[in-house]
């Protein structure tokens, strides 16, 4: 089985809820800054990240976990992809896609802008406080069954 | 081994990638432009809403065993396009996607018109503009499904 961690203009918020289910990071304390700019791919979004699915490991059961990012409309990509199992006749359940979008996109889309303006601690600082914020419900998404 | 998935896209999935899937197929003719009737009758044609984008309609199977979708994919469909590309080299790596976006042949009329019908829910005053526009739309989106006719024969 997959589970696909899909984020919105940042691939922070996936790539934790990823980590929590990997074990990578404990899912009862609040990580610290430094446990989350460690996780690989934890930044904004770049043209050529989006839609790209990005590996992070195998979890205790032995699913395959993969995270991604889209600059916009993630429930089109839910639908695409669900449609696109039943027409390849793959079982849905083979694939679990979890959106993990920031309570205002417009946040990982600024933080996305300060990242091109070369300030990339001041966006990963202001994305670890995002994550920090939704933390308790990134550890549940990670325990989606 | 099964045919190709051709996939047309485009924002909404109600207008410009349903009339290409149906030239596609031959159920429009590639010589003279549609008449009303004739494109209304296409399932699909100015009626998906947007609770529908992202699913892969299925159109019909062309005269080489290919599936031929259309889907409307709004501003994303690069990105779509890579996402389930991604995805079926995971599960069906033997499948061979093609996908086709058809938004560069849509004319304004298509646009105005498609707007005002699928988005304002006002059909009767949107409708007939995004016919016209089709109309207009048509030999470029003849030519587009001619290249990818030439493309998969065979």
């Amino acid at each position: 089985m997959i589970y696909l961690f899909l984020g919105q203009n940042d691939l922070c918020l996936p790539v934790t809820a990823a980590a929590v289910r990997l074990g990578l990071l404990n899912s009862t304390s609040l990580p610290v800054y430094d446990d989350l700019t460690n996780l690989p791919h934890f930044r904004s979004v770049r043209k050529e990240d989006e839609g790209m699915l990005r590996f992070m490991g195998e979890d205790l059961q032995g699913n395959k976990i993969y995270v991604t990012s889209v600059k916009g409309h993630p429930e089109i990509f839910i639908r695409g992809i669900s449609s696109l199992l039943s027409v390849c006749q793959i079982p849905m359940q083979e694939m679990v896609v979890i959106p993990c979008i920031a309570e205002n996109p417009q946040v990982s889309r600024l933080c996305r802008i300060i990242t091109l303006l070369g300030l990339k601690e001041s966006a990963a600082k202001l994305v670890s406080r995002v994550v920090r914020n939704r933390f308790s419900e990134l550890a549940a998404y990670s325990c989606a069954k | 081994m099964a045919g190709k998935k051709i996939i047309y896209h485009c924002y909404g999935g109600a207008h410009s990638s349903v009339t290409a899937a149906a030239i596609h197929l031959g159920k429009l003719s590639a010589e003279n432009t549609p008449t009303t009737e004739e494109l209304l009758t296409l399932n699909l044609f100015d009626r998906l809403t947007k609770e529908g984008h992202g699913e892969l309609h299925l159109a019909g199977v062309d005269e080489w065993q290919n599936q031929v979708y259309s889907v409307g994919c709004r501003n994303v469909g690069k990105a779509m396009e890579r996402v389930l590309r991604e995805v079926a080299d995971i599960f069906a790596p033997q499948e061979q996607l093609i996908f086709v976006d058809t938004l560069h042949c849509v004319t304004i009329k298509m646009r105005i018109g498609g707007y005002i019908s699928r988005r304002l829910g006002l059909i009767e005053i949107g409708r007939p503009i995004v016919l016209q526009g089709t109309k207009e739309a048509y030999p470029q989106l003849v030519a587009l499904v001619s290249l990818i006719r030439n493309e998969v024969a065979g």
